[in-house]
């Protein structure tokens, strides 16, 4: 897609008309234009431009958060009530700015980020005047519900980050405090939506693209902090398929697409990595399932239900996935919907398995973080990307040291396997070269 | 279209500024119309990021006793009423925790900290979460202020003076040796 700026777009659609009148164009050539314009191109965004606004905004609302925490208390309580509104009318004054003028990438990101960190200031600082107590997730929350609606007002990715920052910190906060945070899901609706509306719109865009990342790696801590983990293990089973279907979201929506521009495939793939990595240790497997459900004031009788549930939805959305990408059939979607399958069967038959079925859990994974590492190897090198190829270099290195060093095996058996490995390896290397010669023969 | 984004955002403008309004309204009126409670204290001086600094005050007296057959009622983090009474000594203190509100005009709406502990075969003791428990001050002073209640606090002479009104309670000043900490620390500069 051709880059241009959405400026000169607007342009263009504002000459148009004028144009269409002086019958310089057609209707339909004018028509044309248009369609061509808003279906073939993209925002050419001044990245320089908007990164050094985002970071202006972003440290001049730290810093006057920062001059309130000084907590000047010379200022009487008037003053400081006038002054607790006026870095929030500033944020307003911004935003409005922003839409009143149809500002520009650097201007929305800017109004965002500054008036969802004056909001903060704000309420900080009454609280500060009024010595009111600590309440981390109440003053989380309220900062959060009230930025809400930026994010959708200006488009701005920097109001959208925040967001889920806060609601991030809400839910450990309210995890700590309430010992609960269930309350998280509905939350992080908003967010889905917004995100869905973009990847319709502008699925390759830059902003797309961030907001994307961040939703993933918000989930993925927040998996983790509002489980109430009554029932030992579960989480094997919810955040393998969360990051198998998030790996197959990325093949499904940007195909081959790497790196920075294939957000769900990079975070999925290195979610898998990490986690298969953790799997191949036998304590992960010990002790979960039903017969080890835990009861004390600090898990909620609702828990279990609540955990099974969240479960069940990310394999429901994992199959759903699994269903549409594996027609294509390629080495890479079958391992990566295959990996949630292993890790909900390693948590099945670890529920009664004891020590074995540990063992067994921990070498299938050693198994297929050996295969998951090689595979990304041999792609890199047939479709020659250096990524892929260094990534999968990273895998096997990282499993090999380890299992050299893991006195949890015997030297023998460490030492045969590691044999046999290596002249695998040496002979698929011998093949390959013979092949190659072959060819170059042959032409 | 960008007229209802403009509205909708001035709609937004509208409860941000209203949220601290209202925070502020509430804390002024138990000011203006709150009793004067007195609470012997302890402090202690931790920072928050988006605060500052400030005190932490550990009252002396921060429980109730409450009878074995309604322990129940005084789970983790449940919603408590705490009464209150000035004693003899001239401070506050909890005299009794209940599930709703009690008929004394005097009394704290809070939460229970950590369940409750057993004093003896028919009585258990509550611990009650202090909703006035920070004191902030000006970065520099708030270390200084520590200090100087510490040795107070030694000697028994450090308290909060809160004005509360219907359960609310907002923080008037705190005092130590009878001069408030605000004037000492400046004094100790």
């Amino acid at each position: 897609m051709r880059k241009v700026s959405s400026k000169n777009i607007q342009w263009l659609e504002n000459e148009l008309p004028i144009l269409k009148q002086a019958d310089v164009v057609s209707a339909e050539t004018a028509a044309n234009i248009k369609a061509y314009y808003q279906t073939q191109t993209i925002g050419a965004l001044h990245w320089a431009v908007v990164a050094f606004a985002v970071l202006g905004s972003l440290l001049i609302g730290g810093g006057i958060i920062l001059l309130f925490a000084h907590n000047w208390d010379e200022l009487s309580r008037p003053t400081r009530a006038v002054l607790s509104f006026c870095p929030l009318m500033a944020g307003a004054l911004l935003s409005m700015t922003a839409m009143i003028k149809n500002g520009g990438n650097a201007l929305r990101e800017s109004a965002g980020i500054f008036h969802s960190l004056m909001v903060g200031a704000s309420i900080a600082l009454v609280g500060q005047t009024y010595h009111i107590p600590g309440d981390a997730p109440g003053f989380m929350l309220t900062w959060a519900l009230l930025i809400l609606p930026l994010q959708f007002l200006l488009s701005s990715t920097g109001a959208y980050l925040i967001y889920l920052g806060l609601i991030g910190g809400w839910s450990i906060a309210a995890q700590v405090d309430y010992g609960q945070a269930a309350a998280y899901w509905l939350l992080l609706l908003p967010a889905i939506g917004k995100l869905w509306g973009m990847l319709k719109i502008k699925r390759h865009a830059p902003d797309t693209l961030l907001s994307f990342f961040g939703l993933l790696i918000a989930v993925l801590i927040a998996v983790g902090v509002v489980f109430e983990k009554t029932v030992p293990g579960l989480w094997i089973a919810a955040y393998s398929a969360l990051l198998g279907g998030t790996a197959l979201i990325g093949l499904r929506l940007y195909g081959q697409e790497e790196g920075w521009s294939n957000p769900p495939k990079t975070v999925g793939i290195i979610g898998i990595a990490v986690l298969s990595y953790l799997f191949t240790w036998t304590y992960f497997w010990k002790e979960i399932g039903w017969d080890h459900v835990r009861h004390s004031w600090h898990y909620k009788p609702w828990g279990e239900t609540f955990d099974i549930s969240i479960t069940l939805v990310f394999i429901l959305i994992w199959l759903m996935i699994s269903v549409k990408t594996i027609r294509t059939r390629t080495f890479e979607t079958l391992t990566l919907s295959a990996f949630p399958i292993l890790g909900i069967l390693g948590f099945l038959f670890g529920m009664d398995g004891g020590e074995s079925a540990a063992t067994v859990s921990g070498l299938v994974f050693n198994g297929f973080m050996l295969f998951f590492g090689v595979m990304y190897i041999v792609l890199g090198c047939r479709q020659v990307k250096l990524r892929q190829l260094n990534g999968g270099m990273a895998i096997v290195s990282l499993l090999l040291i380890t299992r050299f060093f893991d006195a949890g095996f015997s030297f023998v058996a460490r030492g045969i396997v590691f044999i046999l490995l290596g002249s695998s390896f040496l002979t698929a290397n011998l093949v390959m070269l013979k092949r190659k010669k072959q060819q170059e023969v042959a032409s | 279209m960008k007229k209802l984004y403009l509205i909708l955002l001035l709609g937004i403008i509208f409860v941000q500024l209203a949220v601290p309004f209202k925070m502020m309204y509430d804390r002024e009126r138990v000011l203006k119309n709150g009793t004067r409670f007195s609470f012997k204290t302890r402090p202690i001086d931790p920072a928050d990021p988006f605060q500052g600094r400030f005190v932490r005050l550990q009252l002396k007296d921060s429980h109730c006793t409450i009878p074995e057959d309604r322990t129940e009622d005084f789970r983790r983090k449940q919603k408590m009423y705490a009464t209150i009474r000035v004693h003899e000594d001239g401070y506050a203190h909890f005299t009794a925790a209940g599930k709703e509100v009690p008929d004394s005009p005097h009394f704290l709406k809070t939460r229970t900290r950590g369940g409750f502990s057993k004093l003896d075969d028919a009585q258990y003791n509550v611990r009650i979460q202090i909703p006035f428990d920070r004191f902030y001050m000006e970065e520099g002073k708030a270390p200084r202020a520590e200090k100087l209640a510490i040795d107070a606090a030694r000697k028994g002479d450090c308290w909060v003076d809160v004005r509360i009104l219907n359960g609310r309670a907002v923080i008037e000043d705190v005092y130590v040796e009878g001069e408030s900490i605000r004037a000492l620390s400046r004094v100790a500069q």
